[in-house]
């Protein structure tokens, strides 16, 4: 599973990658999970399953949309979870979308 | 009051959308982005130029460091339009469908820009022209943008019209596709001289001199309002306060209009002279926005939940990532905190920095930047020199008292719960 997370300038997101890079590697999953910051989501060359949005830049979900195109989906991280850096709830959440 | 707290929520989100949709506002906001290592790299170059500490300004300018460091500082942010001409004609394109002509487009606003830009033409055939940098530094930046955008417009209306050459049906289509190419670059050069030349009859004798006048009234009026600055603050946190990026939304203005004004100062700062610029759009730092409250949440916080996402959230803050402490605490949408957060603290540091600055305590901001993620000390130790960080340090310890009893309170309320007693408000 590949799962792009994008924030401002990809550095609250960065400290939520380490998280749930930890949490995959304890569940035994082989996930590539990176960060970066939103103007660079149009020029990503990895492909990846899913992106997530840090909640601070929910407001330009329709522009990710846009550029995603229905290829995969585009989730708002969930708040308390984003704050606390919970990696393992998010890794979660991101599952249960690709299921 | 969840539902009047929902429908401000939602009348910021779409004024935020504004800002988002706007290609105007993104295309300067990603020109701005693409120079970040240039302004950073000429910043240091000022700072080391500019600090006035005992012996060191003799040793400077006698190692002739002063001079080899003053070319780092003349070639980057000394000729900042001319970047920023390129990277605002490089984003139009990026941006309007015409990637494949990015750079193209950057160089031809180059040119355009150049063209209308006064200087002195060579005196002989072999002889060298002069270009002054004047215009290429803080005092063009609002020509560069305009050109940015005319050339960026300029190509787009050539390719949507379909401006093309017809050329018989014998040649190859990738030769009349590369005359077609050609169009708008001349119909920029024409248009371009077209400007200069009618720009040399009027009484400013040039494009560049006749915009300055105009823009410097809206910018003198915006340098002369410490209130004006004040709304703007307290509006960056009211977008937080409902967890939208309030410094990303309103990026765009504040470039606008502090951008020169910055540069300016920083002008002055690096070759020793005084600074002009009262409002630059700084303030004292005390952290990025969370930190006093972490910090206080540390030393006073008794519930289990807060001692730990403070324990989570105080270096991310440190370093000016305050959404762990925004969202963890959670500090967003969380009424006890408004008034320390969106008011008392952003009023402190605007009104108290410009109190300090008109009693003559603390100078005016040298315009030079320490980039958006280093602690408050160095960004005011960049910004004001030492009374900065002796102030800065004041202001900190206030801010801290300030957060104080709102913390306290939030505190209270997370040991209830914890503690399984019901809780009214959740």
């Amino acid at each position: 599973m590949k799962i792009m997370l994008a924030c401002a300038m990809g550095m609250s997101t960065s400290l939520l990658v380490k998280k749930m890079q930890d949490a995959a590697k304890e569940q035994g999953k082989n996930y590539k999970i990176w960060a970066t910051d939103i103007d660079s989501v149009e020029d990503e060359e990895e492909d990846y399953d899913i992106v997530m949005l840090g909640p601070q830049v929910s407001w330009r979900k329709a522009e990710v949309d846009e550029i995603v195109n229905g290829r995969v989906p585009v989730v708002v991280i969930n708040k308390p979870d984003y704050g606390s850096c919970n990696g393992a709830a998010v890794l979660k959440a991101a599952e249960d979308v690709l299921a | 009051m969840k539902e009047l707290f929902a429908k401000v929520e939602k009348s910021l989100t779409k004024f935020s959308d504004i800002f988002a949709k706007s290609i105007v506002l993104n295309i300067i906001s990603s020109a701005f982005m693409m120079i970040m290592p240039i302004t950073i790299v000429g910043s240091i170059a000022s700072l080391i130029r500019g600090i006035d500490m005992g012996g060191y300004q003799a040793w400077l300018q006698s190692s002739g460091l002063y001079n080899l460091v003053g070319a780092v500082y003349q070639f980057s942010i000394g000729l900042l339009a001319l970047y920023i001409v390129f990277c605002i004609g490089y984003q139009y394109a990026q941006k309007s469908g015409m990637k494949k002509q990015s750079l193209t487009i950057g160089l031809t606003s180059i040119f355009a820009f150049l063209v209308i830009t006064p200087y002195t033409p060579a005196e002989s055939a072999y002889g060298a022209a002069t270009l002054s940098t004047t215009w290429l530094s803080s005092s063009g930046m609002f020509m560069a943008m305009v050109v940015g955008f005319v050339v960026g417009y300029i190509y787009k209306f050539s390719i949507t019209r379909h401006l093309e050459i017809k050329l018989p049906e014998q040649v190859p289509p990738t030769i009349a596709r590369q005359f077609s190419a050609l169009i708008p670059s001349f119909i920029i050069a024409v248009l371009f001289v077209l400007i200069n030349w009618i720009f040399s009859m009027t009484s400013m004798g040039n494009a560049q001199d006749a915009l300055y006048a105009v823009v410097k009234i809206p910018l003198s009026a915006v340098s002369a309002s410490i209130w004006g600055l004040l709304i703007l603050n307290i509006f960056v946190y009211l977008l937080w306060f409902f967890g939208i990026h309030g410094g990303m939304a309103i990026m765009p203005i504040s470039m606008l209009l502090f951008t020169s004004l910055q540069l300016e100062n920083l002008a002055a700062y690096q070759a020793g002279l005084p600074l002009p610029n009262w409002i630059t759009g700084s303030y004292i730092a005390i952290g990025s926005g969370s930190f006093p409250l972490v910090v206080a949440m540390l030393i006073w916080g008794k519930s289990k939940a807060n001692r730990s996402i403070s324990k989570l959230a105080v270096v991310p803050a440190l370093f000016g990532v305050d959404e762990p402490a925004y969202f963890g605490v959670p500090m967003i949408m969380n009424p006890i905190f408004f008034l320390p957060w969106v008011i008392l603290v952003p009023t402190l540091l605007t009104l108290g920095t410009y109190l300090l600055q008109a009693i003559g305590l603390v100078g005016y901001h040298t315009g030079a930047s320490a980039g958006g993620f280093v602690p408050f000390f160095v960004t005011n130790m960049v910004g004001y020199g030492i009374p900065g960080l002796i102030w800065g340090a004041v202001f900190f310890i206030l801010a801290v008292f300030i957060y104080l009893p709102f913390v306290k309170i939030y505190d209270k309320q997370c040991l209830a719960k914890e503690n399984g007693q019901p809780d009214k408000e959740e």
